[in-house]
């Protein structure tokens, strides 16, 4: 598990990084984050939706209800081009720091997570 | 059996209440959950173990709101909604407001204690406002308020010299003008007459034309350039020049002043406001006199003002004005004294500092505070008690999904609600209270909550700090309540803010008890100066005022008509009353360089020119010699002066009291004669300040009053006799008279203010602060109802349990009274600092202020007390 203010950091990114491969719904998100994880990436529906919702307001993701086979609609999340860019510049940013670290302690220290 | 649409629909009932979800949110998080169990469902849990799982992911209530709370407003403002939502929050305010109301209207007792004790503390806090406001007004008026100093001479001599004002301007480019005023009305009164109507005019003064440059004096006819530069030359304010002249035009017209000099009316000047240092009613030109020319440093009889280019420059003034004085020491030694200094003195400092009130200012400011903050700890200590009650209604509300801030804001809501329905009473009762309170006070401050526009803002934010003070704590005390505690005890047991309650009973009592030892010390110190042997005596004595020196010149004659009128059993003419003896003289004494031509021997004493009579009139007990001797035919002459001197004087000197009749001593310049008689001390001053050395010298010309000792009784037909002869004898002045017992009662009335004042406040603070005791007797009564049931089941008496329900409060009394009393002493020892004659303070007066006020806290609770103590306790058990 990661402390908190790291989730917090890093949700963005990883929530436009998912919807970069394509639109999806609320779980869906935290679910391929889960997976992605192998568990780690634990977020709350109090965390992820007011974040979704903000993006939404900053214009980096736009929505969309659409009925589903079975039950209530869903609202799928979207990634629009500011999003890309907001995107962007968050990888630069978190692939510097990382480098920065890494030059720090060196390049011999594995992660404990083998990302597929 | 569960069932999930039931569990959902549950669910999302109290979630669609919350307004930081909007229903498309709720809409979402369904469907999230949805898919949760689903995906649970799946991998083989049940429904109810998915919907567990699938809860917990969601997160609880409270965190769940706070994460949407954070982006509600973007939401809302995106949406373009923010009008509606803020409709939405008033709605709610209102909302809590009615709650409020409806919770304060249920329980009269306790918001009518409230409502009593906040409106007392906010009228005694706003009139004290007013009262702080007035004095800090001093001076202020004046346009140029920052930049005038007055010239002082010395540390403590207002007066200054001619030569100060025009000397300082010329050497110092940071000093714009310099004004002089010359008092003259105050030294002594001054006849002005219009016609066969005559006045004493104690307002007569004399000014430099600059005075209106200076000052902001507004005129209401006449032109203010060169209003004074002719001599003979007036300005007079509006009500003087409707005293001679009732309707007429005044500008132009003349007065007579005097012995009959006419001055030009050039000026009225609209009434001086009573937040003026100096009050005249009569400006001549100074010009009129010879002094205005002339720049001499012997004499010190006049006011000088200067305007300074700005007040920042007081500074660099000072230390000018320092090097001129040192110059003057060192180019012409012997011109001014050695101790000879000028001291610049900010005008808008005189009132509060120079002349105390900012002490007395200090002192009711702290008094109105305690006042309000007694007032509040009634509040917050009522609040908490009932907040025992309140446990299950917090608990209840917080399973039916209020949260934490909104409980809060509902306690703030009832404590706003309290308090702004306590400053309507309270601006109603201060401005009924106003006019009782000017005349205590010697004040006229008004109170206009409509008109004045800085009233209402003031009482507003009053209102607002006042609601949060004494609802913060009861608001996030009972808010924090867990609902499973509350709800699981019984209603009536624990204790809430208990030891806080009792943080502030002890604050309240401590104030009651320093405002009683106070009271009490200030009373005592106030009966000790009745009691005191004033050394003469002044009842039945007439003052009237001798004005010019043709009367002097004839007091004897005057004397005389006087003494024929029946009913008259003496009469003296005097320089002045007992009381307002300042005059003083430089002594010497015989073998001690008598004529006074070196510094040897110089001491400053009383000096009162009087006549042969005036032992016998004032009584003065004459402890050796004879007194004046009787000789009709007698005129003061260098080396032939006669003296009567007091015993300090004597002492002083270090003469026996047997050998001291027939001894010579000077007051100078020039006036070597012999001691007739030596009289015991008598306080010719306030008794403020310690008894002096004092000599009275016969010398006619320095006479200003008549004192008429009369038989005492009615004094309605002898006033109608003196009075005739006074127009007899002394054609054409005014006719005039004071008694001498209330001129000497006059010299006190500032001390009788603070007294008064003082005692009120006391009264009041202890009045609200047993409201509040009241209150909180009534809830421990409640309270403890079990409690007394069972004791007296198991065979406690009434007295015991009497006893038990006060045991505590006396302990904190006593506790108050240990905070309070070091404090009280500290105070008050200074307070008494500045009487020459007071008395002790005692360890028995500040015990008697704390058994007092452990009578009036055991007396307040007692009725409740007694009641919970009598209780059956069938009745009292019955309950459970």
């Amino acid at each position: 598990m990661f402390s908190k203010p790291l989730v917090s950091a890093s949700l963005q990114p990883i929530v436009l990084t998912i919807l970069s491969k394509g639109e999806a719904y609320g779980y869906e998100i935290m679910q391929e984050a889960l997976d992605l994880s192998d568990g780690q990436l634990r977020w709350t529906a109090g965390t992820l939706y007011p974040l979704m919702h903000r993006l939404e307001t900053k214009g980096l993701v736009t929505s969309i209800w659409r009925p589903s086979e079975e039950g209530p609609r869903r609202k799928y999340y979207r990634i629009t081009a500011a999003g890309e860019k907001a995107l962007q510049a968050d990888k630069q940013e978190w692939i510097d720091l990382h480098a920065i670290l890494i030059r720090l302690w060196g390049p011999d220290l594995q992660p404990s997570l083998q990302l597929a | 059996m569960f069932r999930l649409e039931k569990a959902i629909s549950t669910w999302k009932r109290n979630l669609s209440l919350n307004r930081a979800l909007l229903p498309e949110d709720v809409e979402e998080l369904e469907r999230h959950i949805r898919d949760h169990v689903a995906a649970g469902v799946a991998r083989g849990l049940s429904e109810e173990e998915a919907y567990r799982a699938a809860m917990e992911m969601v997160g609880d209530l409270g965190g769940l709101e706070t994460e949407y709370r954070k982006v509600f407003w973007e939401k809302v403002a995106s949406r373009r909604g923010v009008f509606k939502e803020l409709i939405q929050e008033f709605s709610m305010l209102a909302n809590y407001l009615r709650i409020a109301f409806r919770n304060l209207w249920r329980n009269k007792g306790y918001t009518s204690i409230n409502v009593l004790g906040l409106s007392a503390g906010l009228a005694c806090f706003l009139l004290i406002l007013l009262f702080v406001q007035d004095e800090r007004s001093f001076d202020r008026h004046h346009e140029n308020a920052d930049r005038i100093v007055r010239v002082h001479f010395g540390e403590s001599q207002v007066v200054t010299p001619t030569a100060a004002g025009p000397t300082i301007a010329r050497t110092l480019p940071e000093v714009e003008m310099f004004t002089r005023v010359y008092p003259l009305g105050m030294y002594q009164p001054i006849s002005v007459r219009r016609g066969e109507e005559a006045f004493l005019e104690d307002g007569f003064f004399f000014a430099d034309s600059t005075v209106f440059d200076v000052f902001s004096m507004p005129f209401v006819a006449g032109d203010p350039e060169g209003a004074l530069n002719r001599p003979m030359t007036m300005v007079i304010t509006e009500s003087t020049a409707r005293k001679y002249f009732g309707n007429e035009l005044a500008v132009g017209q003349t007065l007579s002043v005097g012995s009959g000099t006419e001055y030009e009316i050039t000026g009225v000047l609209e009434d001086l406001p009573a937040t003026s240092h100096f009050q005249f009613d009569l400006l001549a030109s100074f010009a009129t006199t010879g002094w205005s020319t002339r720049e001499i440093w012997n004499s010190s009889n006049f006011y000088t003002f200067l305007l300074l280019e700005n007040g920042g420059l007081l500074g660099a003034a000072q230390a000018k004005v320092n090097d001129i004085v040192a110059g003057m020491k060192a180019n012409q030694p012997g011109a001014v004294p050695d101790d000879f200094q000028l001291v610049l003195y900010p005008l808008t400092s005189i009132r509060s500092e120079f002349e105390g009130r900012s002490v007395f200012v200090n002192i009711f400011s702290a008094i109105g505070l305690l006042i309000l903050l007694i007032a509040c700890a009634n509040y917050t200590n009522l609040a908490t008690a009932r907040a025992v009650r309140r446990g299950r209604e917090v608990g209840i509300r917080k399973l039916s999904g209020a949260h934490k801030g909104q409980l809060a804001r509902q306690f703030f809501g009832e404590s706003a609600v309290l308090v702004f329905i306590s400053l309507v009473f309270a601006v109603v009762l201060a401005s009924w209270a106003v006019e009782p309170f000017n005349q205590i006070a010697g004040k006229s401050v008004v109170f206009e909550p409509f008109t004045d526009p800085l009233v209402l803002p003031t009482i507003l934010a009053l209102g607002i700090i006042i609601s949060f003070i004494a609802g913060f704590y009861p608001a996030m005390m009972l808010s924090s309540f867990e609902p499973a505690r509350v709800l699981k005890q019984s209603s009536r047991t624990g204790s809430g803010g208990f030891g806080f309650r009792r943080v502030l009973v002890v604050f309240q009592f401590a104030v009651t008890v320093f405002l009683l030892a106070g009271t009490m010390v200030i009373r005592f110190q106030m009966a000790h100066m009745q009691d005191r042997s004033l050394g003469f005596d002044d009842n039945d004595v007439v003052v009237l005022t001798i004005s010019d020196q043709e009367l002097r010149r004839n007091y004897k004659t005057v004397k005389q008509a006087f003494l024929a009128i029946p009913g008259i059993e003496g009469a003296s003419a005097i320089n002045s009353i007992p009381g307002y003896q300042r005059s003083g003289y430089d002594m010497r004494v015989e073998g001690q360089d008598l004529a006074g031509e070196t510094e040897e021997g110089r001491r400053l004493v009383s000096g009162i020119p009087a006549d042969e009579d005036v032992a016998e009139v004032l009584a003065l007990e004459m402890i050796a010699g004879n007194g004046f001797p009787e000789d009709p035919g007698y005129e003061p002459e260098p080396g032939n002066y006669r003296y009567l001197v007091n015993r300090t004087l004597i002492e002083e000197v270090g003469w026996d009291l047997d050998t001291a009749v027939g001894r010579q001593i000077n007051l100078l310049g020039n006036r070597i004669g012999e001691i007739h008689g030596v009289y015991e001390d008598y306080h010719y001053r306030s008794m403020h300040e310690e008894i002096a050395p004092q000599a009275l010298f016969i010398e006619p010309m320095q006479f200003n009053r008549l004192m008429l000792k009369t038989a005492g009784g009615s004094v309605g037909e002898l006033m109608t006799r003196i009075e005739e002869t006074w127009r007899d004898v002394a054609p054409g002045r005014a006719f005039e008279y004071s008694f001498l017992d209330a001129e000497i009662e006059a010299l006190y009335r500032s001390d009788r203010q603070t007294s008064a004042i003082v005692s009120v406040f006391s009264i009041l603070a202890i009045f609200i602060a047993c409201l509040g005791l009241l209150g909180l007797a009534s809830y421990a009564a409640e309270q403890r109802t079990k409690e007394i049931g069972i004791r007296k089941a198991l065979g406690a008496n009434v007295g015991q349990i009497f006893v038990l329900m006060i045991s505590e409060l006396t302990r904190l009394v006593i506790v108050s009274a240990v905070i309070a009393i070091p404090v009280a002493w500290f105070v008050m020892a200074g307070w008494l600092e500045d009487f020459a004659y007071r008395i002790d303070l005692s360890w028995w007066i500040f015990a008697l202020a704390a058994v007092s006020a452990l009578i009036i806290a055991v007396a307040t609770v007692s009725y409740q007390s007694i009641r919970a103590a009598m209780t059956d306790p069938i009745e009292s058990l019955r309950y459970e």
